[in-house]
């Protein structure tokens, strides 16, 4: 979705402006969100506001009489929709399957896809199964060493390469694979 | 084995003698497994699906336990015969429903199978009769070991076998028990049951899985988790689990005796009575009846009708068993009346002391 203001950039904030009794949810770009912020702020910052017209300290005036009175209340909810926009449009690189298609149908479409949405799996399968890590038996055919040797290099490259092109998400799961042999090496 | 012959008995896994009293009908052990080149069930295309089906057969070609085993192409039979296939626990209502290349294959006694390009490439299952969760463990963890040493499997060191759906990474075991609960639910405890299983991540369905009524007061229990621990400990806790249920279900049929020695007597009787004499039996009345039955002989009210009896004729009077037998469609009312026939022919072979155990 476009930023509802300036209808450009991709809304990654959900803003919620609640003015009296007006809540009011607005999908903006970082760069709106900021300016909306700042302004809820002068206007629900009493030092900074302008006092009100009527100008009558001490006695509380109803909502309606003054401008101030207008955005007496004023909460700013700003809440990221995820951390960055990319990651909600998650493909899989070698199946295809979109995060959004894995949430709708509740299936990875192949192994390759635990990679593509790991930045999301942990909380899930933290609420599946209250674990996140295995620790049940393997496969009888145990890879050799040599071989765990020669994929942790591989990985590492990967890893490079995925941080030069700014694949961030590619990335994280690179990482918890080359933090996973790491630690059974270390065993 | 072809399907006609095999329709004629029910499966030999059940012949055996299941221990608990009669509580704990049989015990199933299931891993999901898949192959780490080709994609799952929802993307896997119908040349990779018969690449599947190859490899696997293959490896089970070369596996001790599967050594005569049979393989049913599903896409080669009707869908009289894949129900029949789904009364005998081989296959899930989703592989029969299913489109493409898929199958099973599973050893003489019906124990052993492997669903092949059901939801994951392979389904695993180990099923035997009572308490018996730790063996079926062990029979399926020696299937799984003989296999991975021709599969490659899709594994990772931190998330274990990965499967199609996130509530089967890990371990993709599920472990399940099929338990008679009739005092428990005469009580009126078994809510309470209920809530304390779910309380555990435990999950509760009918007898024929997700979806399904309890009928005849069997309830399947399994776990939820399959992340987290190891097998062992899963089946572990599960095979506690069920020696509990045991236990109160004991002492809910005691305090029916106790309290109320001659109603359950005249049920358990009345239940055996329609059971040999019945002309028209549904099958939501028979399953009812049977389980009066074998609340009869888990309380000695009623001696001689094995309890591999009871589940033997609970999966030969199923609609696609009958049908098999009658070799052609039947109308439910039609079922009705060769259930009841099929019922009291083989009850009326058994030794009943009709005086038994009466006070």
């Amino acid at each position: 979705m476009k930023c509802n203001y300036c209808q450009q950039i991709e809304a990654t904030v959900l803003f919620t402006k609640v003015a009296g009794d007006e809540k009011q949810t607005l999908h903006l770009c970082p760069a709106c969100a900021a300016k909306e912020a700042g302004q809820q702020k002068r206007e629900s910052d009493p030092q900074k506001s302008p006092k009100p017209a009527a100008g009558q300290p001490g006695s509380p005036s109803p909502p309606s009489v003054s401008m101030a009175g207008k955005v007496k209340k004023v909460n700013v909810v700003v809440s990221h929709l995820s951390p960055t926009g990319a990651k909600r449009g998650a493909r899989c690189p070698e199946c295809g399957t979109t995060y959004e298609e894995f949430r709708k149908l509740g299936r990875f479409g192949c192994p390759t896809c635990y990679e593509a949405f790991a930045p999301h799996l942990v909380r899930l399968f933290k609420r599946i199964h209250g674990a996140q890590a295995h620790t049940g038996k393997g496969p009888a055919r145990q890879a050799q060493p040599q071989e765990i040797g020669e994929d942790l290099s591989q990985l590492k490259k990967k890893l490079r390469e995925a941080v030069a092109e700014e694949a961030y998400e590619r990335a994280a799961a690179l990482r918890d694979r080359i933090s996973s042999i790491d630690a059974k090496e270390g065993e | 084995m072809n399907l006609q012959e095999m329709v004629k008995k029910p499966p030999s896994w059940l012949s055996g003698e299941e221990d608990a009293g009669g509580i704990v009908v049989s015990c199933r052990a299931r891993l999901a497994r898949n192959l780490a080149s080709y994609p799952f069930g929802t993307k896997i295309t119908d040349e990779q699906r018969a690449l599947v089906v190859q490899q696997v057969l293959a490896a089970a070609g070369d596996s001790h336990l599967m050594e005569d085993a049979t393989f049913l192409d599903m896409s080669t039979l009707d869908g009289n015969e894949r129900r029949v296939l789904v009364e005998r626990h081989l296959v899930s209502p989703a592989l029969a429903d299913s489109k493409g290349q898929r199958g099973v294959l599973f050893d003489q006694s019906e124990s052993l199978s492997i669903m092949i390009n059901e939801e994951d490439h392979l389904r695993m299952q180990a099923i035997l009769p009572g308490l018996s969760g730790g063996e079926a463990w062990s029979r399926i963890s020696a299937l799984d070991d003989e296999l991975s040493a021709s599969l490659d499997c899709a594994f990772t060191a931190k998330l274990g076998y990965l499967t199609a759906c996130p509530t089967n990474t890990g371990t993709g075991l599920r472990m399940s028990v099929l338990i008679h609960l009739p005092g428990l639910v005469l009580t009126e405890d078994m809510e309470r049951v209920l809530h304390g299983l779910s309380q555990l991540s435990f999950a509760v369905r009918g007898v024929y899985g997700e979806g399904s009524n309890a009928s005849g007061n069997l309830f399947q229990v399994s776990n939820q988790s399959t992340l987290g621990s190891s097998e062992e400990h899963i089946v572990e806790e599960l095979m506690r689990i069920a020696e509990q249920l045991v236990e109160f279900e004991r002492d809910a049929q005691e305090t029916l005796i106790a309290d109320a020695r001659s109603q359950v007597e005249d049920k358990v009787w009345r239940a055996y009575g329609l059971l040999s004499n019945a002309r028209v039996l549904s099958s939501q009345e028979f399953m009812n009846l049977l389980s009066a039955v074998r609340l009869g002989l888990s309380l000695s009210v009623l001696k001689g009708v094995p309890s591999s009896f009871m589940n033997q004729i609970m999966i030969t009077t199923q609609p696609a068993h009958l049908q098999a037998e009658a070799q052609r469609a039947l109308e439910p009312s039609e079922r009705d009346l060769r259930r009841a026939e099929s019922v009291r022919r083989k009850l009326a072979k058994l030794t009943v002391d009709t005086e038994g155990g009466a006070a």
